[in-house]
């Protein structure tokens, strides 16, 4: 197909929306994002078809979630007649089942770990771990250290897939102790000629999900990096495989690798490789989809420093990281050196409907070190009020002693979280309570009132803010 | 005068001296807590009653089973009228697709549960009370 898209539907929502018509708007490209009343309705392929035609697309970006990893959405935008920005059906259906993308991996002799269907999971040596077959994004993937735990676990996980993917089906592989998650940015072409755009380790994670993302890697050694991206770049060609994609590994502390699954589509964390590259991945995706060639979009990609990325999230970390809801009363973020890639504003309702990922904060240092700081600081400096935040989470992740060595598994904020709610209890208070004291003594406090309270603020000592 | 303020996630109640200085922050108020952005962290505060008012009266957190955040209630593991032990099972529920279980805070008897299989429970409601077991 080689024809450049005029007007872009975006199959999504929120920041990631947003963060798509950014680039179409740079591109002098027209966007638009459906307003449907459910979030169900992104997850229906015939009424988002319907959206994508009724505004005049001839293009469709399906963004990351929902229908983003679809085979028959993808069919269907193609049989519209419409430009899909997106690996082909075919490519998505072959690394869609995470069964048949192991086996393809196996067969072009890149690492993987053995793994079994559920029925056969009683040749697998404890610990073990359970994962959707059709999943992603680490939902449903339960550990199981002793075979006492097998059934329940089994029920569990089966739920969760059922719930999370419409797929009950599950995998079982054996489970690595302390390992790191090192994945790597594939872009390829209408020829399937593919490039890799480095590595993000995305090694902090707590429930299985990612919270910390980062590049370079800090535990790859030049001769690794090689070998991983030669072992994705040959996947991705293999596997027939067009636009942006994923190809995620386990990484030991010993320097063995493991292929675990690829992901077709853009990720959330894909800032970490922009601001490496300088590269737009969106734009590369917009690209490819229109002929050109992965050669022409990035001539010998460079990465320039150190890149971090946090993940906020409406979550409490006091309680085991459970989801948090409520509305954002007030919301701010620096305005200089630091990428903001965010949904929400203010008077936004976090619900339980939604994901809770409430922005992403993206930073780059010339070293990894000069990074963490700058992060930290970027942290400080934000706030978002009305639902409780991972923020005091992340500013104390960012100091500890093991991030800044990099000394990490994929384990490490499970087994050290008691330190961080003790670090949070002994948080001091007083000029919170100062603060607000201050404000209820100013005003009457009506419950319908809402103060910001800034008394650097040039008009005067309190600042009112809103009247809803 | 001295106020009294809860601060969540720590144990400690603080006492405020109104002489202070101000210090630069943001704050907000959703009509139960404040929100408060200051020092680079950020604070859930309720300001409390008098010493006087709360001496001899147990707390909720002691007797009360909360949810802690909106969402479906997946499973109901206890009667009214049944013997808990600390730490028990006694709800699960589903929140922005993770499933967890909320426990007795303290061994006693279940009171009436407020909620069913299939409720959308608002954070911080009361799904049920357990009495001390008088023996």
């Amino acid at each position: 197909m080689k024809r450049a898209p005029q007007k872009i539907f975006i199959a999504n929502r929120g920041e990631v929306a947003i963060r798509v018509g950014r680039t179409c708007k740079k591109m002098g490209i027209d966007s638009f994002a459906p307003t449907f009343a459910n979030v169900s309705d992104f997850l229906n392929v015939s009424k988002v078809l319907a959206a994508a035609k009724e505004g005049g697309a001839d293009a469709v970006h399906p963004g990351y979630g929902f229908l983003s990893e679809n085979a028959d959405f993808a069919e269907a935008v193609l049989q519209a007649k419409l430009i899909w920005i997106g690996p082909s059906p075919d490519a998505i259906r072959r690394m869609g089942d995470k069964m048949a993308a192991k086996n393809l991996a196996t067969n072009l002799e890149i690492p993987t770990l053995p793994f079994v269907p559920e029925e056969k999971v009683g040749e697998l040596t404890f610990p073990i771990l359970l994962k959707p077959r059709a999943g992603g994004g680490g939902k449903g993937m339960i550990v199981v250290r002793e075979r006492s735990e097998l059934t329940e676990a089994v029920l569990r996980a089966r739920r969760e897939a059922e719930n999370a993917f419409g797929d009950p089906r599950l995998i079982c592989e054996p489970y690595i102790e302390r390992p790191h998650h090192v994945e790597v940015q594939i872009l390829g072409d209408q020829t399937f000629e593919c490039q890799a755009l480095f590595e993000r380790d995305c090694t902090l994670q707590r429930r299985h999900q990612k919270i910390l993302e980062e590049s370079p890697s800090p535990i790859l050694s030049p001769a690794l990096r090689k070998k991983l991206f030669a072992s994705a770049v040959t996947l991705a060609e293999a596997a027939e495989y067009s636009n942006a994609g994923t190809v995620e590994f386990l990484v030991t502390e010993t320097g063995e690798y493991y292929f675990m699954e690829m992901n077709t589509r853009l990720q959330v964390e894909h800032p970490v490789t922009e601001e490496l590259t300088g590269i737009d991945l969106v734009e590369a995706q917009i690209r490819v989809a229109a002929g050109e060639k992965v050669r022409s979009i990035v001539k010998d990609p460079k990465s320039k420093g150190h890149v971090v990325e946090c993940r906020l999230y409406a979550e409490d970390p006091a309680i085991g990281f459970l989801p948090s809801t409520g509305k954002v009363l007030a919301i701010g973020f620096p305005e200089n050196g630091v990428r903001v890639d965010t949904g929400i504003s203010e008077g936004a309702v976090v619900s339980h409907q939604f994901d809770p990922l409430l922005a992403k904060l993206t930073v780059r240092g010339k070293t990894r070190e000069e990074a963490l700081v700058t992060m930290d600081q970027a942290l400080s400096d934000s706030y978002i009020l009305g639902v409780t935040t991972n923020s005091n989470f992340l500013r104390w992740l960012v100091i500890q002693k093991d991030v800044q060595s990099a000394n990490y598994d994929t384990g490490w904020i499970e087994r050290h979280l008691s330190a961080f709610q003790e670090f949070e209890r002994n948080l001091d208070a007083t000029h919170a309570v100062e603060l607000v004291s201050e404000a209820q003594l100013a005003f009457s406090t009506d419950d319908d009132e809402r103060w910001a309270t800034n008394p650097w603020e040039t008009l005067g000592p309190w600042r009112i803010q809103g009247t809803a | 005068m001295k106020e009294r303020w809860k601060i969540f996630h720590s144990e400690r109640e603080i006492e405020r001296n109104i002489s202070a200085k101000t210090p630069k922050g943001e704050a907000r108020y959703d009509g139960k807590h404040w929100w408060v952005h200051v020092d680079g962290y950020l604070f859930r505060l309720q300001k409390l009653g008098s010493a006087e008012s709360t001496t001899g009266m147990e707390s909720e957190g002691e007797r009360s089973v909360i949810a802690p955040m909106t969402g479906t209630v997946t499973a109901v593991l206890v009667d009214p009228g049944s013997s808990v032990e600390k730490g028990a099972p006694l709800f699960k529920m589903e929140a922005m697709k993770m499933q967890y279980t909320l426990s007795a805070p303290r061994g006693g008897i279940v009171g009436r549960i407020n909620c069913k299989v299939g409720d959308v429970v608002e954070a911080e409601q009361i799904l049920t009370e357990i009495a001390e077991k008088v023996s």
